[in-house]
């Protein structure tokens, strides 16, 4: 059998008819210099990277803030990585519609993270809000990235309302925790086949990433995991390992698990006899 | 009028304001979403304005006026999750 090295690569993907190599979606708060955030997206290969609002002059804001932007639009423009902005804050429909149509004119594009959160202490989204301000949002020819729960049924209405590709969380923003349900995402992936999914908040380590990869996931969208680490820079070249390994694993085709053994040495069922 | 106050006073004029991010700014007629962001000393490229939460463009700031007690919020890119 002859090796074939470029399948060592996960295959590329599409999201609103952008290709993308690299299936790792990384945030850019938190970290603790602009220079510690270029690295590791650097690290990362990302070609995604989120970026926010906030309610502020600029001649107000922290300098900090302009720094990192300033770096992060010349870090993405050399790397040809796209800004993916968020609607993080927003409680309502309206507000998240709103927030959306400064961030189109703010970082020129029609790409939008959607958050409406319904819960201040699990940052769950509010999936009637969700599905709402979705469907308006493309009406206003946003493309929109919904970052929702791993619910079917509410995952079916944003498709119904024109989202293309769906955010399911892992675990609540932050919480380091992982997959908290791998039944539900498993659902989830046989149930919608063919559309882009994103597991998008709440893993804590490498081994999460590649976990949720090998459930058939499209792609990992993390932050907090990166910017809270020791060496930023190093633990997004592992969560950057990790996600491409458990792609491959599930494009390769991972065995059942069974409850029982199988040999894997061909010995027969005979017992070796020695005189 | 509560007893005790001087009727032949002249009324009390209260400044009007327009609220910029939740602060006071002095009102005049004619003052639009543009000449706050001037007077603000703040870049109209790096902004993005909203005014009683209808988004108002870059391009519309010029000729949207303000009015008494309108609500401006201005908001600005930081990085994000």
């Amino acid at each position: 059998m002859r090796l074939d090295f470029s399948a060592a690569a996960p295959s590329p993907w599409r999201v609103y008819g952008q290709r993308l190599d690299s299936r790792f979606l990384i945030g850019s708060a938190g970290y603790p210099s602009p220079a510690v955030l270029a690295h590791a997206i650097a690290a990362s290969g990302a070609q995604v990277v989120t970026v926010g609002l906030k309610r502020e002059l600029a001649g107000d804001a922290a300098p900090q803030h302009g720094d990192a932007i300033a770096m992060l639009r010349a870090v993405c423009d050399s790397a040809g990585a796209r800004l993916l902005p968020n609607t993080a804050g927003c409680r309502s429909a309206r507000e998240a519609v709103l927030l959306a149509q400064m961030a189109r004119e703010l970082f020129d594009t029609r790409w939008i993270k959607l958050e409406v959160i319904g819960d201040e202490h699990t940052l769950q989204p509010d999936p009637f809000e969700l599905v709402d301000a979705a469907a308006q949002l493309v009406r206003l020819g946003f493309q929109v990235f919904p970052y929702c729960t791993d619910d079917l049924v509410v995952c079916r209405r944003l498709l119904a309302a024109g989202c293309e590709v769906l955010m399911p969380w892992a675990a609540p923003i932050g919480s380091g925790q992982g997959v908290l349900d791998p039944a539900a995402l498993r659902t989830l992936r046989a149930r919608l086949p063919g559309v882009p999914m994103i597991v998008d908040a709440g893993l804590g380590a490498p081994s999460h990433a590649a976990f949720a990869m090998e459930l058939g996931y499209d792609g990992v969208l993390l932050n907090s995991a990166v910017a809270q680490a020791v060496n930023p820079p190093q633990m997004a070249m592992a969560f950057a390992h990790a996600i491409a390994a458990g792609r491959l694993g599930f494009e390769a085709g991972l065995i059942a698990p069974q409850d029982m053994a199988r040999p894997s040495t061909p010995c027969g069922n005979e017992p070796i006899l020695v005189d | 009028m509560r007893e005790g106050d001087d009727v032949f006073a002249p009324p009390r004029v209260t400044p009007a304001n327009v609220l910029v991010n939740g602060s006071a700014h002095p009102w005049r007629l004619g003052l639009t979403v543009a000449d706050v962001l001037v007077e603000r000393g703040t870049d109209d490229e790096s902004v993005a304005t909203a005014v009683n939460t209808r988004f108002v463009p870059r391009t519309a700031r010029h000729e949207t006026p303000l009015w008494p007690d309108d609500r401006l919020v201005v908001f600005s890119a930081i990085v994000g999750g």
